[in-house]
């Protein structure tokens, strides 16, 4: 409806249908007969497939490879055998990122721990306390008369600025 | 309504529970193991398969070598040795079978025929006739990765030894378990009495008809059976005059069937063969229950 109405849309059509009139600029579309078409097929080879318990299944695959064997995949992993107590060891070296960080950074992970459990017997022996103590014990290491040194600059407030320049 | 259906798909302790009748309820266990691989084709099928594959050859485009070997690799040296490109189309030359329509290294008269480089050395016919050596050589590399795929054979060391008690027989076929009972082979049949004696002590005064098809699987067949149970509801009823048979479907996943005593005897078997052994009438009774495949 709305199309029709406005003359703009139809002049932008670049597009002739049959039984248009044709103008230099615009290209006729051919119509596809009956019995025409071609689907696209594009080249496949046979491949034959390894799995990694020996079976061998045949497909096709547009990529060229005839053979592909596989190191791991269902035949070898516990989610999809979960009766199969000889697979867990393998799974557990499985090449996942989170795994590679954690054995990467394992490390740091242990200091943590290590620190977090000083804090926390620490933090047990003395539950009475309040917070503010607890936060004060490592100025009174560094002596009398100390002032927290602040850490960066001040940052910029759009709202605090706003507000100067009214006053 | 649940409790009903309960007490019509599970077995009677004392005889006088289900309305006073003396029928005897058993559950019989219809074991199978379903085909490992692809079902045999008939000669019919297999010329169909094979017209309709080559025509889908015939249609299929050009192959992009260049989209996957890229120009002045080692990769695209080692496809184009292996895949010289056609004769050209030479206005000098006489062409009798008609004038090759060449484009992108392809004759467009025939299907693309296209050799791929192998990840291991490829041995000709007249050296696996002639020397031992390369044999040998392939016994070497037989936990090598990069060596040849051969698919495996889909007649089993079973097969030709006609061991009818293995698994791995008849691969492409469904197998089902059955066991012999007096000189008589029928599908194991189990009745509540068996099994109550010996572990199950409970005052239940009802079992569960697959209950009880496993626990019976389980005294003459071991514990190293990993299996399926389709349903908890029977698939069948063999009525006599004083005995109900329900068929318990379940299929096989892994382990195996190992006889308890030395008088059980079993066999895993097709179809055709359940016709041989079991009786005619029983087998007629239940032939629809069984897969053709």
């Amino acid at each position: 409806m709305f199309r029709s109405t406005s003359p703009l849309l139809t002049f932008s059509r670049s597009i002739s249908m049959k039984g248009d009139v044709h103008l230099s600029n615009r290209r006729v579309m051919r119509k596809i007969k009956v019995g025409k078409a071609r689907p696209a097929i594009f080249h496949q080879f046979d491949t034959l497939i390894e799995l990694s318990d020996g079976s061998v299944i045949k497909r096709t695959s547009q990529a060229p490879k005839d053979e592909i064997r596989m190191i791991n995949d269902q035949r070898s992993s516990s989610l999809w055998n979960p009766n199969r107590s000889d697979l867990v060891s393998m799974d557990a070296a499985a090449a996942d990122r989170v795994n590679k960080f954690k054995q990467r950074f394992a490390s740091f992970d242990k200091f943590e721990t290590a620190q977090d459990k000083r804090i926390k017997s620490v933090q047990a022996e003395e539950a009475g306390e309040s917070k503010a103590s607890e936060s004060d014990d490592y100025m009174d290491l560094m002596g009398s008369n100390v002032q927290e040194v602040q850490k960066g600059g001040k940052l910029f407030n759009k709202k605090l600025d706003k507000q100067k320049r009214k006053k | 309504m649940w409790k009903s259906g309960l007490r019509k798909y599970s077995a009677a302790a004392s005889s006088t529970a289900s309305a006073g009748n003396s029928t005897s309820i058993s559950s019989t266990l219809l074991l199978t193991r379903n085909p490992v691989i692809t079902a045999d084709v008939s000669k019919f099928e297999a010329q169909y398969y094979k017209y309709q594959n080559e025509l889908w050859k015939r249609l299929m485009w050009t192959f992009p070598s260049w989209f996957y070997y890229r120009k002045g690799t080692i990769s695209e040296q080692a496809f184009r040795e292996l895949n010289p490109g056609p004769v050209f189309n030479n206005p000098n030359i006489e062409f009798p079978r008609g004038r090759p329509v060449v484009v992108h290294q392809r004759d467009r008269r025939f299907k693309q025929e296209l050799k791929l480089p192998k990840t291991y050395k490829e041995v000709s016919q007249e050296k696996k006739e002639g020397g031992e050596t390369a044999a040998e050589e392939e016994g070497a590399k037989e936990d090598n990765l990069s060596r040849q795929i051969v698919p495996n054979s889909r007649i089993t060391k079973a097969d030709e030894s006609k061991d009818l008690a293995s698994l791995e027989r008849q691969l492409s076929r469904t197998l089902y378990l059955i066991i012999q009972e007096n000189s008589k082979w029928t599908l194991p049949t189990f009745k509540e009495e068996q099994v109550a004696q010996g572990d199950d002590t409970k005052d239940s005064s009802v079992t569960p008809l697959h209950t009880l098809a496993e626990q019976g699987l389980y005294k003459i067949g071991g514990n190293s059976i990993n299996y399926f149970n389709v349903s908890n509801t029977p698939c069948h009823v063999h009525k006599s005059e004083s005995t109900r048979e329900y068929f318990i479907k379940s299929h096989i996943l892994s382990g195996r069937f190992v006889p308890q005593s030395e008088s059980i005897k079993f066999l895993w078997l097709t179809k055709e063969e359940l016709g041989e052994y079991l009786e005619k009438d029983y087998y007629k009774e239940i032939e629809h229950l069984l897969s053709d495949i």
